[in-house]
């Protein structure tokens, strides 16, 4: 590699954006090349001041608040927006809206919304897992601790999805366990309750946002998987998911037994 | 069925918000000028929310910044015709000066002139030197968000980091 060559790459080499051949050779050339490695010295340390120098500007309250306001807004005038309100008429809107929304009608509840949201926040979040440990026989007996059941904790790294941990969550007034499995660089967020404290239309797999909803029954429990894996994807995950939680179940059943 | 648009708006609140220092940051460096900056992120956030269908899961960072830097370009096309572009002087203020009390006069005066060096930037060089340096981004996702190949992210994040690099150069030989 010419001189000209290995300069006209040293700003990549400093952002680590070289493949590891053309690395290599830049940093062969920089053993030998005082000049380059006087520059790149040069640059390190400029790029440390612009960094060092605090030159972020910080968002005006005045703009937080009003984006709140803006988002409250869209989230109270989304939530009216059933399709068939839609040819209607503002003011019959606002009208009609307040009567439908004071009624309720009976219907299974539907936490798929929640679902999601928690999903989201816990992906987003620093700590997804209250419980960190690959080992089902660390977060099994955590979460017996935590809820009032225990539930099967298929350990599936074998497979390629490895258990981070898991987390209490709330589905409205239900405790959950939430486990937390990794498959690639992506999170599966796996919620699992008893059948008996709430029923839940098992087929309610659901997309919104990039992220999938998948709904499936081990034993007497049900399970909620939720991920931005490709649908394919998450669906294979829950035929392992349900097949490992299914014998787990079996296992205890016979221990029970004897 | 799909689930409730309010829950919708709250998962777009859960995704996107949390990146809004970045998208008001870049904003802010684009149009060099507080009132526009707050309008295009306004604007921004509001067709993010409008588009949030198109995000499939990702660098959800990189993807509102996409839309910021879309919005702001339109803002000044629109706004500010080419050589109109009012710096707004705080790039001048004490206020956009660092408030850490321990700070040296002399390190907030460098600040300073990198600060209007920065500013002074041609604008292509001036966003891809904000994505770099600021949100670390690698070089495919600023490619991704201005829409150019990866070379010419390369070429002006040079060039604008050899205009900062001269800036200090000159200002050590002023000081010494």
């Amino acid at each position: 590699m010419t001189h000209e060559e290995v300069q006209s790459l040293l700003d990549a080499y400093l952002d680590d954006e070289l493949d590891l051949g053309t690395g290599r050779a830049v940093e062969a050339h920089l053993r030998d090349c005082q000049q380059c490695a006087a520059w790149l010295a040069e640059r390190r340390s400029v790029l440390g001041q612009v960094r060092a120098a605090a030159l972020r500007y910080p968002v005006p309250a005045e703009l937080s608040a009003r984006l709140s306001a803006q988002l409250g807004t869209a989230r109270r005038r989304q939530a009216l927006h059933a399709p068939w309100f839609g040819a209607m008429a503002a003011g019959l809107i606002t009208a009609i809206g307040g009567f439908l929304l004071g009624h309720s009608w009976p219907r299974p509840p539907d936490f798929r919304a929640e679902l999601l949201s928690a999903s989201v926040r816990a992906v987003l979040s620093a700590h997804p897992v209250d419980v960190l440990s690959s080992d089902h026989h660390t977060v099994k007996p955590w979460l017996s601790s935590q809820l009032p059941f225990s539930p099967p904790v298929p350990e599936l790294s074998e497979q390629g999805d490895a258990l981070l941990g898991a987390r209490v969550d709330y589905l409205g007034s239900i405790r959950v366990a939430a486990l937390v499995y990794q498959h690639g660089h992506h999170l599966i967020n796996v919620y699992v309750w008893p059948l008996s404290a709430t029923s839940m239309d098992a087929r309610l797999d659901t997309q919104a946002d990039g992220y999938h909803l998948m709904t499936a029954q081990a034993g007497t429990f049900n399970a909620v998987m939720v991920s931005d894996l490709s649908a394919e994807e998450l669906a294979a995950f829950r035929e392992r998911w349900r097949a490992n939680a299914a014998a787990l179940a079996s296992d205890s059943a016979a221990a029970r037994g004897q | 069925m799909p689930v409730g648009d309010g829950a919708r708006a709250r998962r777009f609140e859960a995704v996107a918000m949390p990146h809004l220092a970045a998208a008001y940051n870049l904003a802010r460096w684009m149009c060099r000028n507080e009132a526009d900056a707050a309008d295009v992120v306004q604007e921004a956030v509001m067709r993010a929310l409008q588009y949030f269908d198109s995000y499939h899961g990702g660098d959800a960072r990189a993807w509102l910044l996409q839309i910021v830097r879309n919005s702001a370009n339109t803002w000044m096309v629109r706004n500010r015709p080419a050589g109109q572009v009012p710096l707004d002087g705080s790039e001048l203020d004490a206020a956009a000066l660092s408030e850490d009390p321990m700070s040296t006069l002399a390190a907030q005066a460098e600040g300073e002139s990198l600060r209007r060096a920065i500013a002074q930037l041609p604008l292509e060089q001036r966003e891809v030197l904000i994505l770099r340096e600021f949100e670390d981004l690698s070089y495919r996702q600023i490619a991704d968000i201005i829409g150019s190949p990866i070379g010419t992210v390369m070429s002006r994040l040079s060039r604008a980091r050899d205009q900062l690099a001269a800036i200090v150069r000159g200002g050590q030989r002023a000081s010494s």
